[in-house]
Order: structure tokens, then C-alpha cells, then sequence
């Protein structure tokens, strides 16, 4: 643990890559392969299965923080924090008792600072059970190994461990402790930094570890395997690591304040930011010339080198049919074979050596369920899809891309040339020409179709039916293009459609966490209606630095009353507000629930009185669920649905 | 806020105010008659017609409105016309001597704050009310002491305390002044050692001359075994807005290391300044050396060098600095190795952002991960010359006070927690700011 923290330091101490990079091939070098392996584990991301509730960390901490602190002054503490570890960490004194309650009845005996060095037959005689305190060592792998073998074991036996593994370290390692202890670790190092010092370290490339680091595990043998010199036997689950797109940004506001408020131009404003960004690259050099040859065709009309397929709303994952059998894998590199096992199931009958990337949809009868259906089916235990889940909330694989066809990496073949593949064998009855596919293919996998090549003109005014399509938007893919690695280079894009915005009040305030913290800046918002302003939405997200000092001295200069960590403040500062989705909600006051909302920005300009009403927010959603309606009802859209549906 | 007007003080529009005595304490509007806890800008504010306090504290605020003027920082809005600050009269009071307000006894304690800090104790009638103003305990032995630029907090039995509550919370728990100046000195070595220089942000009135005198007794103690040929692996360059405010401290017998000004022509003191000649008898010599070279330097800027006195303007406020980054202290900031203590201002200028210099703050906020992220500094250093959760509820039950009001800070937790432990406890809300 010792080094682990050195090395923590040294990464939270520094804000140069260079140095973080320089700091975790240090410890590389020096750590003891054991360590080295945990370390590497949640330097990557990855977590413990938690020890204990937060609210038994916060119990414990109460317990052993003296002064016989009291929960709201704990919150108090916990709200300017921001972290509930590095609260434990800065409450808990230098030394712990063993068990207060013990402590107070024979002080003598127990005096706080022998307790690390209580002798085993006395631990033996206060538990009366097997547990074995001469484990608790301070070695990283040794202690992951005694915290794992806590769980099941009382509060009362888990808080004498706990008080003595804490006893044993300063405040950064008690920090990390109680990282470790409720699972959520991170360290401020992206995985991809710690790709390249493992690549510094090893001498492989970054391409090779990443995608040897998706079935890593924390064992000594398996680091040995990842940055081995030698092609290490693959396991056959292994997904390869996710291409990721570039958002595709235009800004309506700019466009709509430079360009006169007529629609088109401002219209144009924002095609003119769309195309600067797609064909900024590659395309620039073949644009010039075809501008010169063709000067009349606006370029908004002209076939943009992409391919253009819609985004769905769903889960983004890797479909990998190996040696007899079906792994799901979602981008964060989690295994979710058991929470689609309809999927699962449905891809039994693809051959063998096949990678398919795609997107899991809730979907019934020919149309995308709201994400809010599909996240029923998430953050289950294992095997707990029941029959009626399955039911309730049917699933399908939208699958856009081919990874490995025969057992054979297609990733550097063209765009083109993979979907081609892919649509082959997800069309009905093409399988059955391989002998190892045993029958007719599910419609449970689905090809996302191409949608073009478009102009842009025309890939803009298909992403207007976004909502329509029940999808977030276009994804670009530049033809002819390979699958990378990350979130790299310029051949995908998401162009995800407009948020509905809304002008709202502010009416309430609560701390932050993280970089944050101790700051108001989680904020509650109010829409006008019948004369008084209802709470419709929380956001955090959207301000600078500078923005949110401010209106942390706004909230602490305007406070009206304060209910624990919320202080309700003077309605005065109006933001515009940005969300992708309203539903009608029983739940909420407001009796809509919006989602994923964010701030645009502070209206300065617009007193209280000019932010909008609930029934204007309403109107919205109505539109909304109209739309849906007419989309399942009238042949008009029939044909819009028909895109994805067939074109196979 | 339940504070009648029949208490001994009570707050007004601007500031806190006792009828008795016809005074205010550290008013943040101009008044007649203004007695000033210490010399922070958010306590000592130019404008008022008569002051009293700690001789160190009238001198720098001496200092401070004497640049009001010139540098065009912010004056009050009722002020009418500038030079005000040159008819107030300053009296200055020793601590623990009293002074009569017709039947009203004021007498100023030291609040171990920054040098001149002072506690004011008001005796009215038989009742004593003491206002803290900003303070911290010692956070050593009794017998050494914590910070070696001023008079350690002394404790004032009072019916009613007024506290401040800037670190109230039991978060916050500072450690002895020596111990992190240590690791500001590791800190310093390691940068080093990489050939980068170490660039501390420290508040110009208090902290950096804190650190200052304790790097010095750090050295002369004897215990630092280092590898480079002084004591200290390079340079200590100072702001200048540091270095006026270390001449006060020094005048008032603080002894502080020699160092360079940064941006200047230093020439006149660097053949001794840049050598860090620690052994007693000589320090002294230097250190006076230095200090007149500086003082002849100064005092020609004022007649004529218009860029000598724009950096002279930048007082405690830590304001604009962009000057300060080109001088000819470059060469010194290429090579690495310097330690460089400059206002928190800095934090985003060019110097702080070059590849060369590592960023670290010294500020109780410190103790709290999220802010040293948001600062993106590379180091926080817990530094505080504000008491920390322990020292505060410690303080206020000694004092034997049974009345507690609290200003800036934590003081709402400050406040319930005095009150779930019997006392009568209110929050006061003053205009007083407590950052580090």
C-alpha cells in the first residue's frame, strides 16, 4: 500500500502527463509484481465487488471520530468534501480504538495506540470465532485479499478490522482505503495514460495492451501474459477495444447570433460549422478541386464521402461468437452476456469467429423502446432476467459493424467492405450456407442500415426526424475507412440532434463532489406556472469554473432557508437549460421528468419573469408523444420506419 | 442573528459597532473612529478618520493605503477624493495596554493571526466582550514557537466571544508550521533536483513570511543533511508585493532569510542575497545589508520609476502582477532551482503555467482534495494562519464565555454544534472574508 499511495501522490500531485507517466513506469519497474497487478487493476478502472455500505462507512467513521460526532456534522463535513472516503480519511483520528464500546469498558486494557499490536489469543477470546487478524498486513495484494474476506462477516467483527487496517495507515493510504472499500475508484489518471506508460514500460504498442487489457485480471501470471513479447493465447471472449465516434458540433446560438435571425441563414451558419469539420481533413484537398470544378453546386448539396446510419439510443456493445460460444460485451468492457440472454441465445446460431459491434435496443414490434425501458434490464445480479423482464422489455442487437469474420481480424479492411460482410450474414438465410450455422437466423439481430451516401442538405434534414426514429441522432462513418482504436482521428462522427432548451430558474442549491466540492453547484430549477415558479429539473453540468464561483456567491449571498445540504435561494438567475428527452411523470411535482438535462448557459439578459412556463415544457413532450403516435399509426411514416426496418 | 442593540457590540451597515465607546471594529465602510484587528484588506479598509491599533498593524496599513491612491484599488464610493487615507489619524496601541473610550476599556491582545493581530478586549460596566478577528493556536509545545513572526494567541476570559469560524469544521486539522514547511523544502529539493523551480503561492501579508521564517530556522536547526552547497538547493525569490511587506516584518525584528526580488535589478544585494549565509552573527549583517540596499531602491522608485512603483502597488490584495513575469530573474527561473513565493494571484499567469515551474499553494483549503483539483496546482501545502475545528470549539469554551457569536466561515455549524454543547450561540454576519 505503501508504494501504491507513493504512486498516487505522485499522480495526484502532478498535473503534467509527462510526469504521470514517468511516476507509473517508475512504480512499474519497482513494485512488487503482486501489488503490481492490483495496482494495475484499479489504476484501470476497475473495482472491487464493496466491502461495506457507505452508510456503514459512515457509521464506522462516527464511531471512532471522538468527539461524539453527530450525523448532521458529519454531512456538513461530507458536503464541503465532497468524497466520502476522503471524509473518513480526514475525520478519523490519529489513533483508533479497537471497538469503542469495548474501549470504554476496560480502558486500561486497551489503550488506542497497542491496538495494532493485540495479541491473537485476546482477539480470539473478545470474537470467540476464527478470524484471523494476523492477515491484515499493509501489502496491497495482501490487504485486497483480507478485505474480500470480510464480506459476510458481521458489522460489529467488519469495524474491529476495519478500525485495525486504518490504525495502520496515514491519511492519503486511508484515503485509498476507503477507495478500495466502496468500490469506486478513481484516480485521475485516464486508462488510455496508463496504456502508454504500460506501453513505455513494455515496449508494445498501445493498440496491442488496450486490447489485452479488456480481459485482464489481477493475477501475476496475467500481467505477464499482457505485456508479454509473444502473441499470449487469447481467450476466446476477448472483444476487440470500441472505435469511438467525434461529436459533431455546431452551435445554433453562435449561428443565430453572428447570421441575422433569418432561419436560413442561420441554417446556413450551422451546415457551413458541420462541413468545416467533416471535410476539414482528408477531403479538404478533393474539395478544393471539386469546388473549382463544380462551383455552381452548393456544397451542402453535394455527396458527402460518409456513410451515414442513425444513432441509436441503446446500449453500445460487441457481439463475439467464439469456439461454440456467445459473449456480450458493453464499452465499458463489462461481460452483460447474462443480462441479454435472448441475444445471447439468438447469436448461438452464428459460426464460429465472429465479432459484431452494434447497440442494444429495448425494441417491440418494429419500434425502439425509451432507453428508461432498457435500463430495467441493467445493474441486475446474474441470472436475475426473469420471464417477465424478458418479456416486458424484449431486447434486440442493432448490429452496425463487423470486427472478425472466420476468425479473422477484419478491422483493417474498408468501412464498406465490413458492412457488406455483416449485412450478408445477417440476412435471413444467408448462414445456413456455413456449415457450422445450425438454423434460421433470429430477428433478434438486426443490420442498422446505411442511410446514404447523402449531402449534407440531406443528412441534416434527416436528423430533424430524429426524434421521430426514437434515435439520438446520425453517426458519419467516412467510407473506405478502418476500425480504430478509441476515441481517435476523424473517420466517425455522432451528430446528435438539437436538445429542446427551456429558460428556467434558479430556486435551490446543493454542494458539489469532486472538483466541486464545497461549491453550490448542483442546482434545482423552476418553471413558471399559475403564478409561482414549480421545480422541474437538477443539473450540474455545463458551467465554467469561473461561472459557477459566481453563482456559488450568488447562493451564498441570496439564501433563503437551508434544509440540510439544499439551500433554497432568491429566484433571480435565469439559465437556459438543454435536455434530450421530457416524459410525463406521476413521480414529479411537475408531472414531467426530463432527461440527461444540462446548462447552456446564464441569461443574464432575461429577468425571472421571461423564464418559460410548465405548460410550454408540457406542449413539448405532448409533441413528443404525438409523434410517436402518428409514427405507429399513419402510412405516412411507414415508409420512415421502413428504413430500418428492411433495405437488408 | 439575535444581537440587540443593548449588547456591549452589535453589527450595523457598517460594521460591528459598540454605542458605548463610539467605535467600530474593522468596519467595512468609512467611520469616524475604527479600532483593526490585523492588516488584512478585508479587515483594515482605507477611509476611516481616526484607527486604532497594533503598532505592526498601523505600519502596514500605512504601507497599504499609502498605494490606495496611486494604484487605483478599490476605495470606498462615499470617499470624497482621494488622500483621504493621509489625513487619518493612527494610533498606535501596544498589546495589553488599555485605552479609554469614555467608560469604556479597550485593550488589544495578540491573536497569533500575522504579525500586529490582535484580539480586541471591550470592558463595559463590568461586562467584557472580546472580538477575535481572525486567530490561530500554536500548534506546538508551549515552550517553541509554532510561528515565528508573531505573538502567539493569548487567551482572554470574555462573558461574550465574537469568533471567526473560517476552518469550522472537524475536517480541517492543521499540523505545526515546521512540519510542512519541511515538506515545502522537500518539495523545493525534488524541483530541484528535475532543474525546475518551485513556484509557492502564499498570501503576501502573513503566510509567505511565515514560510519565510520558518525555511530559516529549518536551515539553521541544523537538521537539513543536503547534497548542494548552501543549505538550500537555490534561490529564494520573492515577489513584490512579498518583499514590501517582509521589510515591515523585519523592521519589526522577524528575521526572514535573504532572498532575491523577482523582476528587479538585484545587483545591489545579490552578491550576499544570493548567497544564503545562515550562521548567526553574519545573517544579521546581511540581512541589514539587504534590507538598505532595498530601502535606498524603494525610495528612488518613488520619486521616479514608475515601474518600481507599479509593483510596489500590489499591497495584500495580490492583484495584477503580469510585470513581475519578464526581469531579470529569468535566467535564474530557466536554470530551475529557485524556490519563488508569490500571491495566489499568480496562479495564472505565465510563470506559473511554464513547464518549468511546479505549482504549489499554501492555504488551509488545502486539506480538501477538490479544491487543490480545482486549483490545478501540483501541490497544496496545509498552511493556515486561521484556527483550525480543534482550536476553535478549544478556544471558545477557555475563553468561559457564555454568549458566542459567530462570523465568516463555517459558522453554521460552528454554531450548532456550540449550541447542542450548552452554549448561546448565534451566527453574525459580517462582511469579513477569511480566505487563504
Amino acid at each position: 500500500m505503501r508504494e501504491f499511495a507513493r504512486l498516487f501522490n505522485e499522480l495526484d500531485n502532478n498535473t503534467s502527463q509527462e510526469a504521470k507517466l514517468k511516476a507509473m513506469e517508475e512504480y512499474f519497474r519497482s513494485a512488487p509484481a503482486e501489488n503490481l497487478v492490483w495496482a494495475l487493476f484499479f489504476l484501470s478502472g476497475r473495482k472491487l465487488t464493496r466491502v461495506v455500505s457507505s452508510t456503514q462507512l459512515r457509521r464506522f467513521c462516527m464511531q471512532h471520530a471522538g468527539m461524539n460526532l453527530q450525523p448532521w456534522l458529519f454531512q456538513e463535513c461530507y458536503d464541503n468534501v465532497g468524497d466520502l472516503a476522503e471524509c473518513v480519511s480526514l475525520l478519523l483520528p490519529q489513533n483508533l480504538a479497537l471497538d469503542p464500546e469495548i474501549l470504554s469498558n476496560q480502558a486500561d486494557e486497551f489503550s488506542s495506540t497497542a491496538t495494532s499490536q493485540l495479541s491473537l489469543s485476546k482477539q480470539m477470546i473478545l470474537f470467540g470465532n476464527d478470524f484471523d487478524y494476523s492477515a491484515v498486513s499493509t501489502e496491497l495484494s495482501e490487504l485486497v485479499n483480507f478485505l474480500d474476506r470480510l464480506r459476510g462477516l458481521s458489522e460489529r467483527e467488519i469495524f474491529v478490522a476495519l478500525s485495525i487496517v486504518y490504525q495502520k495507515f496515514n491519511q492519503t493510504e486511508r484515503f485509498l482505503l476507503g477507495k478500495l472499500l466502496t468500490g469506486g475508484f478513481r484516480v485521475g489518471v485516464s486508462e488510455k495514460l496508463v496504456v502508454r506508460a504500460l506501453s513505455r514500460f513494455s515496449g508494445l504498442s498501445e493498440a496491442v495492451l488496450q486490447e489485452r487489457l479488456i480481459s485482464y485480471k489481477p493475477e501475476v501470471q496475467a500481467f505477464q501474459n499482457l505485456i508479454s513479447k509473444e502473441g499470449v493465447e487469447r481467450s476466446p471472449a476477448t472483444p476487440y477495444p470500441f472505435f469511438l465516434a467525434q461529436p459533431l458540433t455546431a452551435n445554433l446560438l453562435t449561428a443565430n447570433d453572428t447570421v441575422t435571425s433569418s432561419g436560413q441563414a442561420s441554417l446556413q451558419a450551422l451546415l457551413d460549422q458541420v462541413a468545416e469539420q467533416l471535410l476539414e481533413n482528408k477531403a479538404s484537398e478533393n474539395r478544393a478541386s471539386e469546388n473549382k470544378a463544380s462551383a455552381e453546386i452548393s456544397p451542402f448539396d453535394k455527396t458527402l464521402p460518409f456513410s451515414v446510419e442513425w444513432k441509436w439510443d441503446g446500449i453500445r456493445s460487441q457481439l463475439v461468437k467464439r469456439a461454440g460460444q456467445v459473449f456480450i460485451w458493453s464499452r465499458g468492457e463489462e461481460l452483460v452476456t447474462e443480462t441479454f440472454p435472448e441475444i445471447a441465445k439468438a447469436a448461438l446460431v452464428l459460426p464460429d469467429g465472429i465479432v459484431i459491434d452494434g447497440e442494444i435496443l429495448a425494441f417491440r414490434e418494429g419500434d425502439v423502446l425509451p432507453f428508461g425501458q432498457l435500463q430495467k434490464r441493467l445493474n441486475r445480479k446474474e441470472g436475475n432476467i426473469g420471464a417477465r423482464l424478458l418479456d416486458e422489455v424484449p431486447c434486440v442487437f442493432m448490429a452496425f459493424d463487423l470486427l472478425e469474420f472466420e476468425g479473422k481480424d477484419l478491422r483493417l479492411h474498408a468501412l464498406e467492405e465490413r458492412k457488406q460482410y455483416l449485412q450478408r450474414l445477417l440476412t435471413p438465410g444467408a448462414c445456413l450456407d456455413t456449415p457450422s450455422c445450425a438454423g434460421a437466423l433470429s430477428p433478434r439481430l438486426r443490420y442498422s442500415p446505411e442511410l446514404g451516401p447523402l449531402s449534407l442538405s440531406a443528412a441534416y434534414a434527416l436528423r430533424q426526424q430524429s426524434r421521430l426514429m426514437k434515435v439520438e441522432g446520425l453517426m458519419l462513418k467516412r467510407l473506405g475507412s478502418v476500425y480504430g482504436i478509441g476515441r481517435k482521428g476523424s473517420d466517425w462522427w455522432k451528430w446528435k440532434v438539437d436538445p429542446y432548451t427551456v429558460d428556467a430558474v434558479l430556486v435551490a442549491a446543493q454542494r458539489g463532489h469532486g472538483r466541486r466540492a464545497s461549491l453550490y453547484s448542483d442546482y434545482t430549477f423552476a418553471l413558471w406556472h399559475e403564478g409561482k415558479l414549480v421545480s422541474v429539473a437538477k443539473a450540474y453540468s455545463g458551467l465554467s469554473d469561473e461561472e459557477m464561483k459566481e453563482v456559488d456567491r450568488f447562493v451564498k449571498a441570496n439564501t433563503i432557508e437551508k434544509f440540510g445540504p439544499v439551500r433554497s435561494v432568491k429566484p433571480e438567475l435565469v439559465f437556459e437549460l438543454a435536455f434530450e428527452a421530457i416524459q410525463l411523470s406521476s413521480r414529479h411535482k411537475s408531472g414531467v421528468a426530463v432527461r440527461f438535462p444540462r446548462i447552456l448557459r446564464i441569461r443574464t439578459d432575461k429577468p425571472i419573469e421571461e423564464a418559460d412556463t410548465l405548460q410550454f415544457l408540457r406542449a413539448l413532450a405532448d409533441v413528443q408523444n404525438e409523434n410517436r403516435e402518428k409514427a405507429n399509426s399513419t402510412p405516412t411514416s411507414q415508409g420512415q420506419l421502413n428504413i430500418f426496418e428492411s433495405n437488408t | 442573528m439575535s444581537v440587540c442593540s443593548d449588547e456591549l457590540v452589535h453589527l450595523t451597515e457598517k460594521g460591528l459597532y459598540c454605542p458605548a465607546g463610539e467605535f467600530y471594529i474593522d468596519p467595512w465602510a468609512p467611520v469616524a473612529r475604527a479600532i483593526i484587528t490585523h492588516g488584512h484588506s478585508d479587515h483594515a479598509r482605507v477611509g476611516s478618520s481616526e484607527y486604532f491599533a497594533h503598532p505592526s498593524t498601523v505600519k502596514i496599513m500605512q504601507h497599504r493605503f499609502a498605494q490606495t491612491g496611486s494604484a487605483g484599488l478599490p476605495l470606498f464610493e462615499n470617499v470624497a477624493g482621494l488622500g483621504a487615507e493621509l489625513t487619518a489619524q493612527m494610533h498606535p496601541v501596544p498589546y495589553r495596554q488599555s485605552v479609554n473610550f469614555s467608560d469604556v476599556k479597550v485593550s488589544l491582545h495578540p491573536a497569533g493571526h500575522i504579525l500586529g493581530s490582535a484580539q480586541v478586549r471591550i470592558e463595559h460596566k463590568g461586562k467584557i466582550t472580546v472580538v477575535s478577528g481572525d486567530y490561530k493556536l500554536s500548534k506546538v509545545s508551549s515552550m517553541a514557537l509554532d510561528d515565528l513572526t508573531c505573538e502567539p494567541f493569548e487567551l482572554v476570559q470574555c462573558d461574550t466571544f465574537i469568533t471567526e469560524s473560517t476552518f469550522a469544521l472537524p475536517i480541517y486539522k492543521f499540523r505545526p508550521t515546521i512540519e510542512v514547511v519541511a515538506e515545502i523544502y522537500d518539495w523545493w529539493v525534488e524541483c530541484a533536483r528535475l532543474g525546475r523551480s518551485a513556484l509557492l503561492l502564499a498570501y503576501s501579508l502573513g503566510k509567505a513570511q511565515r514560510v519565510l521564517a520558518a525555511l530559516r530556522q529549518l536551515a539553521l536547526s541544523g537538521s537539513l543533511t543536503p547534497n548542494f552547497s548552501g543549505n538550500f538547493p537555490g534561490p529564494i525569490i520573492v515577489h513584490p508585493a512579498v518583499h514590501s511587506l517582509c521589510e515591515i516584518y523585519r523592521a519589526d525584528g522577524v528575521e526572514l532569510p535573504d532572498y532575491q526580488v523577482m523582476g528587479r535589478h538585484s545587483q545591489a544585494s545579490s552578491s550576499q542575497g544570493n548567497q544564503l549565509s545562515m550562521s548567526g552573527s553574519a545573517s544579521d549583517s546581511s540581512k541589514a545589508d539587504t534590507f538598505q540596499a532595498d530601502s535606498s531602491h524603494k525610495n528612488s522608485s518613488h520619486k521616479n520609476s514608475s515601474h518600481a512603483n507599479s509593483y510596489e502597488s500590489n499591497s495584500d490584495l495580490d492583484l495584477e502582477s503580469k510585470e513581475l513575469e519578464s526581469g531579470d530573474n529569468s535566467s535564474v527561473l530557466k536554470n530551475g532551482g529557485a524556490l519563488i513565493i508569490a500571491p495566489p494571484a499568480l496562479a495564472e499567469s505565465k510563470l506559473a503555467r511554464s513547464a518549468n515551474v511546479s505549482l504549489g499553494f499554501a492555504s488551509g483549503w488545502m486539506q480538501v482534495r477538490g479544491q487543490r483539483r480545482r486549483r490545478n496546482v501540483d501541490r497544496g501545502f496545509v498552511l493556515s494562519d486561521h484556527a483550525d475545528w480543534q482550536s476553535l470549539t478549544k478556544t471558545i469554551f477557555a475563553t468561559g464565555a457564555a454568549s458566542v457569536l459567530v462570523t465568516h466561515g463555517s459558522s453554521g455549524s460552528l454554531v450548532r454544534f456550540l449550541r447542542e454543547h450548552g452554549l448561546e450561540a448565534n451566527d453574525l454576519q459580517t462582511r469579513f472574508e477569511g480566505g487563504e
